[in-house]
């Protein structure tokens, strides 16, 4: 249960085993390769060097598989289960390098048919388009392409509709009696005339008529009238329709390949990582340097790869000032809660002190006491569990751990709301005494804080005393570790005196004080050591012991304990309210069953969220903050990780 | 004179301290789920996928206004308005539930309002780095500590006052 100890590995392999050592060490999934960037940019390894670029082809695959994906998913999409998990494949059917091929056919015709409809889609907007520039049109029954005769002409116009109006433009075509003017439509943007006039006034009618904003339209390649244009255009339009759904039904015919394309999509995706990888790697014509971390542990398993395919390697003690990465071991129970402190910080590798251990224990008493509810803890566990079995995440995956996280506090919130007495707030009170006339109540184990609410106040600044006291030990212990035990006696042994004095108070009251007494005496002669001078000694160790307030503001910030769990049975105390406002009648009955169902589940929701954040507050700032060393690198290992696919052991 | 004799009766000023509680610390999360929503559409315009983490990140504030409720709610509870007989008050009564319903109406309008702005804030840490949402949900429940503590007065207060 602490920090795993890494062994740096470095290792020179021929050249031509580079993929299937990569390969092996992936499938082994516990060794990280770091890039060889430093050495490539070192002048003295530069000569010798060189890095490798080559380009693959599995980039050009990916894209490709990945739109047929996207178009499969976007036209055919599957309707699958709720809550189902990844398809589960053997080992052997994965490496089917067939069915890679099969996919990259599939989604070729995929993304064609696709492209198909793209191009379907464009057509659709040039027709459209069309066709909107010729509906102001439709009423005319004059063909579009009416030829002009040697001594008239017909020709087709506009006018902006914030200009000259229509009916002062038809006066004015009409003035020199060769020309006449006539309004075909308008719209918000335009008037549309057919304009008649004489060959030979043509150019003077056209002066007038452009100097008040007129100007001439034409109809190229069109024949007919502008309806039967419109007739043409709309059929075309239904043409492209009902060839899209032919396309669409087609991909839809293509719907089955999508779990190939998937497989293949992790097979290449991980192929990709280990191209990439070795574009990152530098060696020489003949061999491959690696230089990465291996857990101790697992020194043995990396070596009968390595020596299989014939490098030379070896295992190293990290420097002491290197920075190996930190992977954390850690019991079954303690595991799900790690994901609360890699959301702070993994500790660095050299503090040696993993607080999750620590941090555990009191996460689970924590959500428990704030949620504190028999009835929320079975739906938090249950659902949790629930999801845990139906879509079977990712060893280690944030999303396992969360619901294995989800599953332990459930089963704390349920421990708690026995202590309590609570089982959805005081649903069996509300319901018996409204809705049945006699009023019958849950018995708590302990008490019940809405009744006696100082008990669990006091509780609560307890449970805050242990986890500071325990902080402050864990911070000794981190000093008495790296040899400062002098520092370990001032900085922490005094201040654990006076803050123990406060319990031996209640026990012995002289006890106590002599215990604060002589704990604030250490501090006050001690803290100001650094200090030079005997005014700078004194006036630091007042300043520290000033810093008695942090320690009173840190324990009292466990009151929120108290003020969470009463909001949570407050609320629900609402609702069951609410709920049996109707009586013991039929209408009742269903304004109950209504409010209990989203009264409660509001509840849970609003104070999951409300309860993780103040738990995770407490460890992050009230205990993190005593000893706790941030800023570890996360160990990230090759290893194949897939997105659709889970790959199973063969035989099981 | 009715009007001034009604105006400090001991029931309407528990009436008065239990619609400040709701009034106050309601407005609060209103305008702090607001703020936060804001940004929250701003970073989904970019990436749709992000609803879940912005949405959590939005909630944060709301929790003053059930605060606020769970005191209105204990208020007009005690004083008998629902489930139950009326209790008759005194005017120095009325007084003390109006009183105890402050802290959480004034530190639930402020603390909500603030708690807004520093979840709109960490709505930046979700649109460039989504994995972050831990952190970026500890700053915005810092300033809830406040409610927290003055929900927590309120209702000790609350439990104080004897009818």
């Amino acid at each position: 249960m602490t920090i795993v100890t890494m062994s740096k590995l470095r290792v020179i392999a021929p050249q031509n085993v580079r993929r299937p050592l990569l390969k092996e060490l992936t499938k082994l999934g516990c060794v990280e390769i770091g890039s060889s960037a430093d050495y490539l940019a070192d002048q003295e390894w530069a000569g010798v060097l060189e890095k490798f670029n080559e380009n693959s082809e599995t980039d050009r695959y990916l894209s490709l598989l990945t739109a047929a994906r996207e178009l499969l998913d976007k036209y055919a999409a599957v309707k699958s289960g709720f809550l189902t998990g990844r398809r589960q494949i053997t080992e052997q059917e994965f490496q089917n390098e067939n069915i890679v091929k099969e996919a990259c056919a599939a989604a070729e015709k995929i993304n064609e048919l696709g492209r198909q409809i793209t191009a379907g889609y464009s057509e659709e907007g040039r027709l459209a388009a069309k066709r909107a520039s010729l509906l102001p049109w439709q009423s005319l029954d004059v063909p579009l392409d009416y030829p002009s005769g040697k001594y008239y002409k017909v020709l087709f116009g506009v006018s902006p509709a914030a200009g000259v109006s229509p009916g002062e433009l038809v006066e004015a075509a009409a003035a020199g009696g060769t020309a006449d003017l006539r309004l075909i439509s308008s719209d918000r943007e335009q008037n549309y005339y057919l304009l008649l006039l004489h060959a030979g006034s043509f150019d003077e009618v056209m002066d007038v008529l452009k100097a008040k904003g007129f100007s001439l339209s034409s109809f190229k390649d069109l024949a007919g009238t502008a309806g039967e244009n419109i007739r043409r255009l709309d059929c075309q339009l239904q043409e492209v329709a009902a060839q899209r759904r032919e396309l669409i039904d087609k991909i839809k015919a293509l719907a089955g390949q999508i779990a190939p394309i998937e497989q293949a999509i992790d097979k290449l995706t991980i192929e990709n990582r280990r191209e990439q990888l070795i574009n990152t790697l530098a060696g020489t014509k003949q061999t491959l340097f690696i230089e990465g971390w291996v857990p101790k542990a697992s020194e043995n398993e990396v070596a009968k790869i390595l020596e299989n395919q014939g490098c030379a390697y070896q295992f190293d003690a990290p420097d002491k000032d290197e920075e190996p990465p930190v992977l954390l071991h850690n019991s079954k129970f303690v595991t799900p809660f790690s994901m609360v402190t890699e959301l702070y910080a993994l500790p660095t590798y050299n503090s040696g002190l993993d607080a999750n251990p620590f941090m555990a224990f009191f996460f689970f008493i924590f959500f428990g006491l704030m949620m504190g509810d028999i009835g929320y803890g079975i739906m938090i566990s249950l659902i949790s569990w629930l999801i845990l079995k139906k879509t079977r995440p990712a060893e280690g995956s944030v999303m396992k751990r969360l619901m294995q996280l989800g599953f332990l506090c459930g089963l704390s919130t349920i421990m708690w709301g026995a202590f309590f007495g609570g089982f959805f707030g005081d649903a069996v009170k509300a319901v018996s005494g409204q809705m049945f006339g006699r009023e019958f109540i849950i018995k708590p184990i302990l008490f019940d804080p809405m009744a006696d609410p100082m008990t669990l106040f006091i509780l609560s600044l307890a449970f805050g005393f242990i986890q500071i006291g325990m902080g402050m030990c864990l911070s000794a212990y981190k000093l008495i570790k790296q040899g400062q035990f002098l520092d370990a006696v001032f900085d922490v042994g005094f201040w654990l005196l006076i803050l123990g004095g406060v319990p031996v108070c209640l026990l012995d009251l002289n006890a106590g004080l002599i215990m604060m007494a002589v704990g604030a005496l250490g501090v006050l002669c001690t803290a100001g050591r650094a200090k030079a001078g005997f005014f700078g000694k004194l006036i630091g160790g007042l300043g520290s012991l000033y810093g008695i307030t942090g320690y009173l503001s840190d324990i009292l910030s466990y009151s929120r304990l108290l003020a969470l769990s009463l909001a949570t049975a407050v609320i629900a105390q609402v609702m069951n309210t609410m709920g049996t406002l109707g009586g013991p009648s039929v209408l009742g009955w269903l304004l109950f069953v209504l409010v209990f169902i989203v009264g409660h589940i509001f509840n849970v929701a609003i104070n999951i969220l409300g309860t993780y954040v103040h738990t995770s507050r407490l460890q992050y700032i009230e205990f993190f903050g005593k000893f706790y060393e941030p800023g570890g690198r996360p160990f990230s290992p090759l290893f194949n990780k897939t997105k659709y696919v889970e790959i199973i052991k063969e035989g099981k | 004179m009715e009007w001034i004799l009604a105006l400090f009766d001991g029931r309407s000023l528990a009436i008065l301290g239990a619609a400040l509680a709701m009034g106050l610390a309601g407005t609060g999360s209103a305008k702090g789920v607001g703020i936060a929503g804001e940004a929250a559409a701003g970073v989904l315009t970019e990436d749709p996928g992000k609803f879940g983490q912005t949405l959590l990140l939005q909630a944060l504030p709301g929790t003053q206004g059930i605060y606020g409720m769970i005191i209105a709610f204990l208020i007009i509870l005690k004083i008998g308005l629902i489930g139950g007989s009326p209790v008759e008050l005194t005017t120095a009564q009325g007084f003390q539930f109006l009183f105890a319903a402050l802290p959480i109406g004034i530190a639930g309008l402020t603390s909500g309002i603030a708690q807004g702005r520093a979840s709109a804030a960490c709505m930046g840490i979700i649109a460039k780095r989504p994995e972050e949402l831990g952190k970026a949900m500890m700053y915005p429940a810092l300033v809830e500590t406040y409610a927290v503590l003055a929900l927590l007065i309120s209702f000790l207060m609350w439990l104080g006052i004897t009818v």
